[in-house]
Order: C-alpha cells, then sequence, then structure tokens
C-alpha cells in the first residue's frame, strides 16, 4: 500500500481538478466561453504523453545499456499508455475544436504533430509483433523508440514554432501567453498535469505487469 | 575506417552492376507511377498539385529502392560485415543509397516534366533543394530497411514504420518547392535547407550510433 | 506601377495589429477565412492613381522610406479599400506580385502576413457573424463541452483498463 503513494496522489489531484476546474473563475474570452476549463482535461493529455513515451525512450535506451528484459517491459507498457493518451487529446481536441474553431479537424501543425507521434507508435506496436523472439523484438524495438523519438521532438517541438497556427503559443512564444496563464488558472493546471501524468503511469504499469504475467506463464507452458 | 566504407562501397557497385536487375526495377518503377499519375491527372494547371503530386511519386519510388538494400544481405554481405564492422557497414549502405536516390531524383524530375511540364523557372534551385531533401530521405529510409531487415523483411513493416517520420519531410520540402515556384531565389529559402541538412546529419549520426546495437545477434 | 504595387505590399506586411480581437477569428469557420484571404489577396485594386486611397497612401509616404511603412496598422489601409471597386489584378500583375511577395518575405512573415490579414477582416465582419446556436452544447456557456471531454477521457481509460480486465480473465483460464 504505502509503496503506491503515488496513485493515491495521482486520484486527488484529480479530484480537485475536477472540483476547482468547474467553480474556479476563468477570464472570460469571446469564442471560448467556458470551454477554456478543457485547459485542465485537454491539455494535460499531451503533456503526459509527452512524458510517458520520454520514460518509454529512457527505459529502451536502459535496455540497449544493460539487456534486461524489465526495461524492456517498461518501455512497451509507457509506449501503450502514450499511445492511449494521445489518442485521448486528439479525440478531446477534436470535440472541443467542433465547438470553437468551427470543424474537429483544421489544418494546423500541431494537429498534424499530434497525428504523426501516434502513428509512430502505432508503427512500433506493429514492428513489435512482427518479431517472434522475445531479446530481438526488445533490441529492435529499442532502436526504432530512439529513433522516432529523437524525430518526433524535432518535428513537434521545434517545428510548430516556425510556423503560425490556430493554437496558441505559435509564431515563436512557447506555452500559454496568448491565454495570458494567470494565477488562479495555474493552481489548477499544474497540478492537472501531474495528476493526470500519475494516472497515466498507473495505467502504463499495469499494462507492464499484466504482460510479464503473460510472458511467465507462456514460459511455463 | 574510411578505407573500409570505400571499399564496401565499390563492393556494393560491382553487385548492383553484375545483377542489374535491382536498378532497372527502380527505374521502371518511377516511369510506371509517373506515367500513371500522368493518366490520372492528363495536365496539371495548379502548380502547387505539380509540387504535391512530385514529392508522393518521389517518397513511393525512394521507398521502394530503399527496401531492395538490404536484401542481399545474407551469405556474402555478412562475411563483409563481420570483416569490416558494423559502422563501415552502414555507413557504406547510407552512402550508397544516397547517390542511387539522387540518381532517382533528377530521373523522376525529368520524366515528370517532359510528361507535365515544369513549372519552375528557376530548376537549378529545384534540383539543389531536392537533392539535399532526398538525401535526408534516404538517410532515413535506409536507417528504417536495416531495422525491417532485422523484423521479418515485410515492405508494408517497412511502408508504416517511415511514412510517418517522412511526413514533417516531406512538408518542408514541399513547402520550400512551392516558395521557389513563386519565384524566390535559395537564399530566401535558405532556412529550410539548414533544416533538411541537419535532419540528414542528424539521422546520419543517430544510424552510426544505434546501428551496433541492432546488429549484435 | 510595380513601385505602387510594392508600397501597397509594404503597408500589409508589417502590420501590428495589436488591438485586434483574436476570438473573432476563431469564430469563423475554417473555410471562411482562407476564402476571405484569397479573396482580399488577388483582388487588390488595379488603378489607384485618383483615389482617396491613394492621396491617403501619398499622405503617409510622403518624404518617408518603404521600410517606414512597415509598422503600420493594417486597418488603415483596409478601410479605405473597403470603399474601392474590386478590380482582379491581370495575370501577368499577379505572378509579379506574388515574386515582390516572395522576394521580399520570408515564409515566416508570409504566414504572420495571413494571420494578420485574417485577423483584420474577421474584426471587420463583427457580430453579423454571430450565429445563435440552440444544440444543448452550445447553452450555458459551452461548459457541456468541457463536460463531455471530460466525460470522453474517463470513458477512455475505462475502455482500456476493461481491455486489461479481460486479458487477466482470459490468463486465469490457461
Amino acid at each position: 500500500m504505502i509503496k503506491n503513494w503515488w496513485k493515491f496522489l495521482g486520484v486527488m489531484l484529480i479530484l480537485y481538478v475536477i472540483y476547482k476546474g468547474f467553480t474556479i473563475d476563468v477570464p472570460r474570452l469571446d469564442v471560448l466561453n467556458e470551454t477554456i476549463r478543457n485547459l485542465f482535461f485537454h491539455v494535460p493529455m499531451w503533456f503526459s504523453m509527452m512524458l510517458l513515451l520520454f520514460l518509454s525512450v529512457i527505459y529502451s535506451v536502459l535496455f540497449l545499456a544493460n539487456n534486461k528484459l524489465k526495461n524492456d517491459n517498461w518501455a512497451n507498457a509507457l509506449s501503450s499508455g502514450g499511445i492511449l493518451f494521445g489518442s485521448l487529446g486528439l479525440v478531446t481536441g477534436m470535440i472541443w475544436g467542433n465547438f470553437t474553431w468551427g470543424t474537429p479537424w483544421p489544418n494546423d501543425p500541431k494537429i498534424h504533430g499530434a497525428a504523426i507521434t501516434i502513428l509512430i507508435y502505432l508503427a512500433y506496436k506493429v514492428l513489435r509483433n512482427s518479431v517472434k523472439d522475445e531479446n530481438k523484438q526488445a533490441r529492435i524495438a529499442a532502436v526504432y523508440n530512439m529513433f522516432a523519438f529523437v524525430m518526433l521532438v524535432v518535428f513537434l517541438v521545434i517545428y510548430p514554432r516556425t510556423q503560425s497556427s490556430l493554437h496558441p503559443g505559435a509564431e515563436g512564444n512557447p506555452g500559454f501567453n496568448q491565454y495570458d496563464l494567470d494565477s488562479n488558472l495555474r493552481m489548477v493546471f499544474y497540478p492537472a498535469v501531474i495528476g493526470w501524468f500519475l494516472i497515466g503511469l498507473w495505467v502504463s504499469q499495469l499494462t507492464k505487469r499484466l504482460n510479464q504475467k503473460e510472458q511467465e506463464l507462456l514460459e511455463i507452458e | 575506417m574510411t578505407k573500409n566504407i570505400i571499399s564496401l562501397c565499390r563492393i556494393q557497385l560491382k553487385q548492383e552492376m553484375k545483377n542489374r536487375n535491382g536498378i532497372y526495377g527502380i527505374i521502371l518503377y518511377v516511369l510506371s507511377s509517373v506515367f500513371v499519375v500522368y493518366m490520372a491527372v492528363k495536365e496539371i494547371h495548379d502548380s502547387s498539385v505539380w509540387v504535391g503530386l512530385f514529392w508522393v511519386i518521389q517518397l513511393f519510388s525512394c521507398l521502394n529502392a530503399a527496401s531492395k538494400s538490404f536484401q542481399y544481405s545474407k551469405g556474402r554481405d555478412l562475411y563483409f560485415y563481420q570483416l569490416s564492422g558494423p559502422r563501415p557497414f552502414i555507413l557504406s549502405k547510407m552512402i550508397f543509397n544516397l547517390i542511387l536516390m539522387n540518381l532517382v531524383f533528377l530521373l523522376s524530375q525529368l520524366i515528370f516534366s517532359l510528361m507535365m511540364g515544369n513549372p519552375f523557372e528557376d530548376t537549378s534551385s529545384f534540383i539543389i533543394l531536392g537533392m539535399l531533401g532526398t538525401s535526408a530521405l534516404s538517410s532515413i529510409l535506409t536507417m528504417m530497411s536495416a531495422i525491417t531487415f532485422k523484423a521479418d523483411n515485410n515492405y508494408t513493416l517497412m511502408a508504416i514504420l517511415s511514412l510517418p517520420i517522412m511526413i514533417p519531410l516531406l512538408i518542408v520540402l514541399v513547402q520550400s518547392s512551392n516558395a521557389i515556384i513563386d519565384g524566390s531565389n535559395i537564399s530566401s529559402i535558405s532556412q529550410n535547407l539548414y533544416i533538411l541538412g541537419g535532419l540528414n546529419l542528424m539521422i546520419i549520426s543517430l544510424a552510426y550510433t544505434l546501428f551496433p546495437y541492432l546488429c549484435t545477434d | 506601377m510595380k513601385v505602387l504595387l510594392s508600397i501597397i505590399l509594404s503597408l500589409f506586411l508589417f502590420s501590428a495589429s495589436a488591438e485586434v480581437n483574436k476570438d473573432r477569428l476563431d469564430a469563423l469557420p475554417a473555410e471562411t477565412k482562407v476564402f476571405l484571404f484569397k479573396d482580399i489577396y488577388y483582388n487588390l485594386p488595379d488603378s489607384v492613381e485618383n483615389s482617396v486611397f491613394m492621396d491617403s497612401l501619398v499622405a503617409k509616404t510622403s518624404n518617408r522610406n518603404i521600410k517606414d511603412f512597415f509598422p503600420y496598422v493594417i486597418e488603415d489601409v483596409l478601410l479605405t479599400m473597403e470603399n474601392q471597386v474590386n478590380f482582379s489584378l491581370a495575370e501577368s500583375d499577379e505572378k509579379a506580385f506574388r515574386k515582390l511577395i516572395v522576394d521580399n518575405i520570408n515564409s515566416h512573415q508570409r504566414s504572420t502576413l495571413l494571420n494578420n490579414f485574417v485577423k483584420y477582416i474577421s474584426s471587420l465582419a463583427n457580430d453579423s457573424n454571430k450565429v445563435e446556436m440552440s444544440s444543448p452544447l452550445y447553452k450555458e456557456g459551452k461548459v457541456y463541452v468541457v463536460v463531455t471531454v471530460l466525460s470522453t477521457i474517463l470513458l477512455g481509460i475505462a475502455l482500456y483498463l476493461f481491455s486489461l480486465q479481460r486479458k487477466i480473465g482470459q490468463l486465469k483460464k490457461l
């Protein structure tokens, strides 16, 4: 129980965010109206996804360094979590965008980047499944993971900043300067990011334990 | 090490020359796909359509060319690899693919212009842009081909792995090509050229670092 | 003629549109924005010699370098343009026009131009475009959009955990 302190922390933070998120005073903006509250639900999806995928790459590197299958299991599970949160972010973004920008899929670099991330990691899954031998699978997947993540960082973080886009924080200034995150929103936003990330970590941990048990059972047979 | 790389490149060239099937296959693929596109659109009025179709054809031709690059890597190739080590091996494959794909680019540019007109007034800057872009493309595809060669050597798998990574590259190339059509010279798209060149270097260094891990069997 | 084009151009290019309301931009659907931009872009006045537009231009440009126009606000020019008849540029002029744009600015500034153009046009369009939406998700200041988003997230996570649960069930059967 004590080992899982962070799971409790995550749930508490999310409850706090849900309560505060709906009751806090938000700046009044013309088209967004109340949907600015999506800041606490849609945006942390992306942050969690990037953090989970980053952890996945770290575990891939660890695996290449010392060849323990445990590291590879973590890398696999974290990438599952990343794909889950990425697709959730994409779907919620489409819902949000449909009612504010008018269309669920505008011609916007950040959306393109998000779609590319998900495609890359789905390809990672297919790659994993196409190799039967465990060690080989882990090694090839680790190499592709590193490659894909570096490309991702270049094209999703650096490239959209050089373009103009419908999202805030384009044209050179990162972050949310457009909506001028006041301290009120910040107080709910940062816990939201941490809380959703911890939930993602919990989901990945469950996936990893399941995969590991599956492997052990198959080995016993 | 440079000697190793050069001799490996030379050996590969001799292999391709002996069994010219691979090269003929690539040329035929380019010709057929350009012809199919021509039949589909006959005449292109909008230059951005020309650019888009050209780069898509180029993408798939290079994909095809790269998927053949590790095909003979059983037997004799393995012997050479064991002699020289993994790093010269991958570098020589990359250099070879770079030259091959640049030639493919020049060929497809020629055929495309022949059949569907040349929207460029300043063709030389497009060729420079295209060669830089195709070099980056070839590095990515060689690396992906190495990965899929280790895992089942399936053409579909290679397409799935490389297409998402090539999409941003495609965006940069299409943007720069459109800028060249609109009349800007090389220096005004220099930012994009730096991106392409930087990307190329980054991929080559990643491959240089990661390939040995891929190959420890 | 080319000089005039370049003057008009430079006025459009580097406008500091600090007072423009971004949310009016957001209120327009995406297709409208692109269409508006293309309309303005390709329909600049052909002959401006005897117009109010030209007078105001000359007044602003006397004794100045073209580069000094850069901070001008786009509203000025477009307001005067509203009173002009739309001419469409001849083919050759259009090409020269685009070449002029491309030669003088890089793609980043061009996309800024696009944004500023559209922002201003949308502020011109203002309240006549606000359509009364009657579907439930638009009521109560669209807070139900947030509810939908949150429930989607929770539903997605729940579905994923459910699939994990099913896998555990299958393993237990082995």
